[in-house]
Formats: structure tokens, C-alpha cells, sequence
């Protein structure tokens, strides 16, 4: 039942994509509406499809369908609520499935919000091009990846549930979801850059339209990237967020283009200029997706996120050559009129320090891909194998960081076109102030290292900037000054510092140790004592987990434990954290105790201000929540005369705001 | 930073606060660099080792990161060799020699040969990145034209389908 219906969903939806294509191509040539409908209806077959097919599989991942391959091979019995339903996302067919679902689900929400306009060839070629992508994924679940495979179950047969690591904690439920909603998000933009470039409208029009979707599709990956640091750091036990992990590189690498999009497309608003630039950094946004999927989903890199060898690597691969060849080639083809129309006079401006961020944020993607890539490329060429690891990451990529917290404090105070160096100093007086309140407040609680403090206090500094821009901003315009553009990018620069400031302590200042202790005994570790009170034996459906329950300095007990799962060998741990707003305590068992009254060995990772990662997560998302909302925006989204001759005078008033 | 300059219409001059921060800053700094130049403790040192050893069972992580047996066999060994006196170079070139687990064990691929592109490469691109970005500063501001062509602003207009933007600031800064 639940395989039938699945099969027919990806059918419905692989036609409807492909017939998307061909209805609006035709339409398009011959200037008839009516095709251009159909095409519309063809978005809303997509989605029918997606949601029919995602509908079975979790119909049958919650009934234990074994009929399915993907069932039989992924999910169990006793696989409790909710991981059963997110076992959908822990296998690779099943994660381009729900991919499927996600580019369906911003296809049908395209197609319905410019139903008016379809007939606007530039809107024509942007459904188009979702509609070439949706057909390549509905490929990939009908043949290379197809999920719904017929498995004849045995009589008693139980499958072996998903990897033990996913059913480990909650995130798990969130982390992929929103990470794909992100990946998949900057396919709507890409596909409006396509429409632009084949129609030749390369006006500002186009960025107006998708400038939404791209703040969406951003704030997605940011929380999707920050809960997978999260997850590692409550499920992995090795006290760490960030593994520097070929797949954790590829869903930086798009944060990282799309960033710096974000900044650059504010100059091309403005100025009309960078448009190359700018159409070259969303191309390269939506090909790292893919890229990214390839490089992790088909085998060629080892991770740990990488599913068992598959057979779509070839696939993926093609695709994104497509991509980059289609992109080079119009790109390259409308050359003539993407020339720009303006100059920047100087760097000391709004417009050249968005230069100068592009630069450092295409170096850090550069810098990343190039390590992820690079054992890759050496041992095809000349068979040497090498590892690039976290070592090389942390190093390359810690000054490119102090270079873009300088940026965040001195930049948004920034005029556009030409700044004094009297002004600057005027204007960033309250946030060197801060920056050094920050150092010295740093040096007085007793953090030392050079790199670090730097860190602090330019931490400290571009705090300062964003309060100050937002504090002005309130002050001219009341409480709605909060959101908004401008005010919206200044909170997520808060949250950025947050993060920056709790990378720089905890890399800088990490203490980590092994404790071998039997019941009873004491040790201290870091100024901190670990206390080993006593066993716990925890019988859930699926697993046993064993605790060993410690108290911190006389707190707890904490219980991190290792979980034995019925299937499978595998023993996974369990950690536990004690979370204060200065300090974590991570606790994971590496041996439980061989016999009563033997002593168990345990992992204790001392590490100040994590609990600052999620929070920086928390308020970055929140930051673009208020970047997306506004009358600023909106008032831009359709400019009227009256409109741009009322902004002019707010401009020229923030220039000359003190 | 660039504040020498006085403002002769403030009671206070601007270059005060400047000076005044520049000075902590130092005196900061200087007191949070003492003693970090003691070399680092053994534990420090077995914490750096096993961070950039690779688990030679498993997927891309560090034997400091892995809880697999033979990752905390080479912890165990590490800090052995550590207690015994071997320096850092010795214990990596151990475990990176061919007979152990070969050169692939290193996380952090070695300067020199092909495997020093991976640290060379980065640096170019930012300088060249660098270098591009003052040609075109340069060239710029030689070009002088400051105001886009009549033709430049009816292709913006039309662009934008709004009268063009001549009321931007641009004048006001202008020397």
C-alpha cells in the first residue's frame, strides 16, 4: 500500500516536473498564457507528488511497512516516536526524498505567489529552472536513489533501525530539516538569476523580488549549521561542535557565498554595480548545494555523515557541471550588459568595505573547499594519501575571522562613497570604548593568549557598532527602527560576535582530561571536583543505557552513559553537560566499570561560554526575522518616486546622523 | 587607528579618547601575554597530539575526538612517549612513517611538497584578491567619474522603473 502510493507520488511529481519544463518553454516561445497555466498547475503536481511520496514513506516508517526497501533497511520496530518519523532524513534515499519534499514544498509557494505574473518571461525562465531541478531529483528517488524498493520481508523480520548516533537526541528532528530548507531555499534566487540573465533583465528587479527568499533561505542554513554543532557537541561526547567534517565544510561553503551575497547585493541595490559579482556569488551558492551533496552523499570523501556507497555520485556530479557550464556560459553571453555603472572612489566606504567582505568571505569559501577537496585531489594526481584536518581549518581560517570582526566593528558606520578619517574616529569612539572595556574586563577575569584577547576585544568593538547603529536607529525612528534591513543585519551581527567570542574562548582556553575513578572516589580536574556517586541502569524499547553518575563540585549528579542497542554491536555514549553562562562541563563515559567496584573512565571537557553558540544561533535568526520585516523593505519592494525621494533624505540624514 | 587629527570645534580632542584607549589596549595585552610563553605542560601537549593524529578507524576525526579502542590505545601511547620525553616532531613522524599508519595520519598535511599547496594556495588567493582590489581602487579614482552617463542613468531608471537616483547624498561628501 504505503510502496504503491510512494511510487505513484515520485511518478506524479517526476511527470509533473518534466511536463512544468516543456508546458512553460513552449509557453514562453509562443507568448500563450494558457500553456504558462498548465505549468502553474504543473508546480502544484510537484508538490502533490512530493507530499504524496514523503506521506507514504512516513506512513510506512511508523507502520513498519517492511515491504519497503527503505523501511527494511533503515527502521525497526522499536524505533520510538519521534525518531521513526525521523528516520526519514537518516539514510540517503530517504534525505534526497525529503529534499524532493523541500524544493517541492518552495516551488508550489513560487508558483503561487507570482500566479499573476507568469506570463513575465523572467518569471517564465525562473519556473523553468526549478522546474530542470525538480525533475533531476525526482530522478535520483526513481532510479539512483530510489527509496521505494520492493523487500520482501521474512516472517518476524525486524529491521535494524536507523544509526543509533540519530536516535540519541531530539535535534536530530530539527538539524536536517532546517539545514534542507536552506540548501534548497537558495534554489528559488538561483532560478530568478537564470531568469535574469537569459531574459536579459538585468536591472535591480530581479534582486528585489528574491531578496526575501534569500533572507529565508539564509536563516534556515544559519540554524540548520548552528543545531548540528549543537548536536555533535550533546551527542558525540568528544566535547566538541565543529569537526571541521567534509559534510559540516559543505554546508559551510553555501553559508559562506550566501553571506557574502547578502552584503553585495546591497551595493548592486544602491549603485548598480557588481552585478557580475553578484550573479556569480548566487550561482555558486546553489552549485556548492549540490556540489556539497556530491562530495558527501556519493562515497568519494570519508565522513561521518556519509551514508553507504551510493550510485548517484555520477549523477550529481553531471548535474552540477551542468550547472556551472549553463551559469559560465550566460553569464559570460550577457557580459555586455552586465557592465557596471558606477565606480567606487574609495575603501573607506559603505560600498568599498562590502568589497572587502566579499573578498574575505570568498577566501574563507575558497580556503575551505580547498582543504575538503585536497587529499581528493592529491591522491588522484599522485597517489600520496594526506588528511587535511581541524588543524589546518582552525589555523587558516582564525585570521580571516579577526580580519571580518574588524570589518563588523567599522563598517556599518561607514557613508556610502567617501569617509574621513576625522568621522570614523568620531563615530567608533563608543565602540573602541567597548572594544576596550571588553579587553580589559577579559585581562581582569584572567583570560590571556594574544589571539584570543584580540578577539575579545574586537569582539567587544563590533558589539559596540551594532548597539550604536541600533540605537541610533531607534532614536530617529521609535521602536519600528528595530526592524527593517539595516537594524535586522546589526542583530545578526550581534549574534555573530556572540558566536565569534565563544569560538575564540573555547578553542583558546579548552581543557580536556580522562579520569579513572571507582565508586566513591574524588578527583579534581581544572578547579572543578568530579565525584563518582554510582551505577544507573536505564531499559528503554530499543536499548539499555548504563550511566555513571558523577557530581560536579558537589552538583548532579550527571549521568552520561553508554547505550547498547538491540541491533548492532555498536555502543554508543551518552554525554551529559552541566551547562552555566561561563562555563561547560561535558562528561562522557570512554569505559564503564568491567565489574562492581572497578573504576570507570570518564571524559570530563571543561570549555567556557558554549551555551554562547546557541544563543549567537538563536539571536542571528531572529536578526534576519527583523531584516525580513519592516517598512523599509517593503517600501523598497515597490518603489514609487515618492518612496525613493523619502528615502533619499533618511540617507542623507544617517550620513550626517551626529 | 587615524584620529591624529584635532576637531578645534570640540572642547575635548578627538584624538584624547584614541590615544587614551590605544594606551590600555597595550597595557592590556601586555598583561595577558605574560607567561604564555612557558612551554606547554605535558597534558597540554598530549591534548595538541592527539587533536592532530587521525583515528585511523574512523571517518575523518581525531584519535582526541574518536572513543574507538585503538583511539585511546594511541592516546594512551602518546602520553606515554610524552612522559618518556619524545618531542612532538618525534612522536608525529611516528605515526605518520609507512610502517605505522603512514603519512595520511597527520591531520595537518605537511608543508612541504604537494601537500604545502593546501597553505600556500589560500595565501595567494587573498593576495592576489588583495592586490585586484587596489587595481581597481586605483583605477577608480583615476577614472575620475563620479556620475554615471545619461545613458548609464536611463538604463538604471528603466532598470529600477523609477526616476533616478540623483537625489543620493553623493554631492554632500565630497571634497
Amino acid at each position: 500500500m504505503s510502496l504503491a502510493l510512494g511510487r505513484a507520488g515520485v511518478t506524479l511529481g517526476f511527470i509533473a516536473a518534466l511536463w512544468g519544463v516543456l508546458s512553460m518553454l513552449v509557453g514562453i516561445a509562443t507568448h500563450n498564457r494558457r500553456y504558462l497555466r498548465v505549468g502553474l498547475w504543473c508546480a502544484a503536481g510537484v508538490l502533490g507528488g512530493a507530499v504524496l511520496a514523503v506521506g507514504a514513506m512516513e506512513w510506512a516508517l511508523l507502520t513498519d511497512d517492511f515491504t519497503v526497501s527503505y523501511v527494511a533497511e533503515h527502521s525497526s520496530t522499536e524505533t520510538p516516536f519521534p525518531f521513526d518519523v525521523a528516520t526519514l532524513w537518516a539514510a540517503l534515499e530517504g534525505s534526497i526524498l525529503l529534499w524532493v519534499l523541500v524544493l517541492a514544498g518552495f516551488i508550489a509557494l513560487t508558483a503561487h505567489r507570482f500566479r499573476h505574473r507568469i506570463d513575465d518571461p523572467l518569471v517564465g525562465w525562473a519556473m523553468v529552472t526549478l522546474f530542470v531541478v525538480a525533475t533531476f531529483f525526482f530522478f535520483l528517488v526513481i532510479g539512483p536513489a530510489a527509496p521505494f524498493g520492493s523487500f520482501d520481508p521474512p516472517l518476524g523480520y525486524d529491521g535494524p533501525g536507523p544509526n543509533p548516533l540519530l536516535q540519541e537526541h531530539i535535534l536530530m528532528a530539527f538539524h536536517p530539516p532546517m539545514l534542507y530548507l536552506g540548501y534548497v531555499g537558495f534554489t528559488v534566487p538561483f532560478a530568478f538569476a537564470i531568469g535574469a540573465l537569459v531574459t536579459g533583465r538585468l536591472g535591480e528587479g530581479w534582486l528585489l523580488e528574491t531578496r526575501r527568499w534569500t533572507l529565508v533561505a539564509w536563516a534556515f542554513l544559519t540554524a540548520g549549521i548552528i543545531l548540528g554543532a549543537w548536536w555533535a557537541y550533546e551527542v558525540l561526547g568528544w566535547g566538541g561542535y565543529w569537526g571541521w567534517d567534509p559534510v559540516e565544510n559543505a554546508s559551510l561553503l553555501p553559508w559562506l557565498t550566501g553571506t557574502a551575497y547578502l552584503h553585495s547585493v546591497i551595493v548592486q541595490e544602491r549603485r548598480g554595480m557588481l552585478r557580475v559579482w553578484n550573479l556569480s556569488l548566487l550561482c555558486a551558492t546553489f552549485a556548492l548545494t549540490i556540489l556539497g551533496t556530491f562530495i558527501t552523499r556519493s562515497g568519494v570523501l570519508e565522513s561521518v555523515h556519509a551514508f553507504t556507497t551510493s550510485n548517484i555520485g555520477p549523477a550529481l556530479l553531471a548535474f552540477f557541471a551542468l550547472i556551472v557550464v549553463v551559469s559560465v556560459g550566460l553569464i559570460g553571453w550577457r557580459g555586455d550588459l552586465l557592465r557596471s555603472t558606477g565606480s567606487i572612489e574609495s575603501p573607506m566606504s559603505r560600498e568599498g568595505s562590502f568589497l572587502v567582505n566579499n573578498v574575505l568571505f570568498a577566501a574563507l569559501a575558497f580556503t575551505v573547499l580547498l582543504g575538503t577537496v585536497f587529499p581528493l585531489v592529491v591522491e588522484a594526481f599522485t597517489g600520496d594519501r594526506i588528511s587535511v584536518g581541524s588543524p589546518f581549518f582552525n589555523r587558516m581560517s582564525a585570521p580571516i575571522g579577526l580580519a571580518l570582526l574588524v570589518l563588523m566593528a567599522i563598517a556599518p558606520v561607514l557613508p556610502w562613497r567617501r569617509a574621513s578619517g576625522e568621522l570614523l574616529a568620531h563615530r567608533l569612539v563608543w565602540p573602541a570604548a567597548a572594544g576596550t572595556a571588553t579587553l580589559v574586563l577579559a585581562v581582569a577575569v584572567g583570560a590571556r593568549g594574544v589571539a584570543p584577547l584580540v578577539g575579545f576585544a574586537l569582539g567587544g568593538f563590533a558589539l559596540g557598532t551594532a548597539v550604536r547603529q541600533l540605537v541610533l536607529s531607534v532614536r530617529r525612528q521609535g521602536i519600528g527602527g528595530l526592524f527593517g534591513r539595516s537594524s535586522g543585519g546589526m542583530v545578526v551581527h550581534i549574534g555573530v560576535v556572540f558566536i565569534a567570542v565563544a569560538l575564540a574562548a573555547s578553542q583558546a582556553y579548552v581543557q580536556q582530561t580522562e579520569l579513572r575513578l571507582i565508586e566513591g572516589q574524588t578527583a579534581t580536574f581544572d578547579g572543578h571536583t568530579f565525584t563518582y556517586v554510582g551505577t544507573n541502569v536505564v531499559l528503554e524499547p530499543n536499548r539499555e543505557v548504563t550511566q555513571v553518575l558523577v557530581e560536579v563540585d558537589g552538583a548532579g549528579p550527571y549521568a552520561p552513559g553508554v547505550s547498547r542497542f538491540d541491533f548492532g554491536s555498536q555502543q554508543v555514549g551518552t554525554p551529559s553537560v552541566r551547562v552555566t553562562p561561563t562555563v561547560d562541563i561535558a562528561l562522557s563515559v570512554l569505559a564503564l566499570p568491567e565489574a562492581p567496584g572497578e573504576p570507570a573512565t570518564i571524559r570530563v571537557t571543561v570549555q567556557p561560554l558554549i551555551v554562547w553558540l546557541w544563543i549567537g544561533g538563536g539571536v542571528m535568526v531572529v536578526g534576519t526575522l527583523m531584516a525580513m520585516s519592516g517598512g523599509g523593505r517593503r517600501r523598497r519592494g515597490a518603489p514609487s518616486p515618492e518612496d525613493v525621494a523619502s528615502t533619499a533624505p533618511a540617507t542623507q540624514a544617517s550620513g550626517a546622523d551626529d | 587607528m587615524s584620529a591624529s587629527r584635532t576637531s578645534t570645534s570640540r572642547p575635548i580632542p578627538l584624538w584624547l579618547p584614541w590615544a587614551i584607549m590605544a594606551a590600555i589596549v597595550v597595557v592590556a595585552l601586555a598583561v595577558g601575554s605574560v607567561g604564555i610563553n612557558e612551554p606547554p605542560t605535558n597534558a597540554e601537549r598530549v591534548q595538541n597530539l592527539t587533536r592532530s593524529i587521525r583515528c585511523p578507524q574512523c571517518a575523518g576525526q581525531s584519535v582526541a575526538e574518536s572513543d574507538v579502542s585503538v583511539s585511546r590505545e594511541i592516546r594512551r601511547d602518546i602520553a606515554q612517549r610524552v612522559e618518556q620525553g619524545q618531542t612532538d616532531e618525534e612522536i608525529r613522524a611516528y605515526y605518520s612513517s609507512d610502517t605505522v599508519y603512514g603519512p595520511d595520519a597527520l591531520l595537518t598535511p605537511p608543508a612541504d611538497g604537494v601537500g604545502g599547496l593546501v597553505w600556500v594556495l589560500p595565501v595567494v588567493a587573498i593576495a592576489l584578491a588583495a592586490v585586484g582590489l587596489t587595481l581597481a581602487f586605483r583605477r577608480w579614482a583615476a577614472s575620475g567619474r563620479r556620475d554615471a552617463t545619461d545613458e548609464d542613468r536611463a538604463l538604471v531608471a528603466e532598470a529600477l522603473d523609477v526616476p533616478d537616483g540623483g537625489t543620493e547624498p553623493g554631492g554632500a561628501g565630497r571634497p
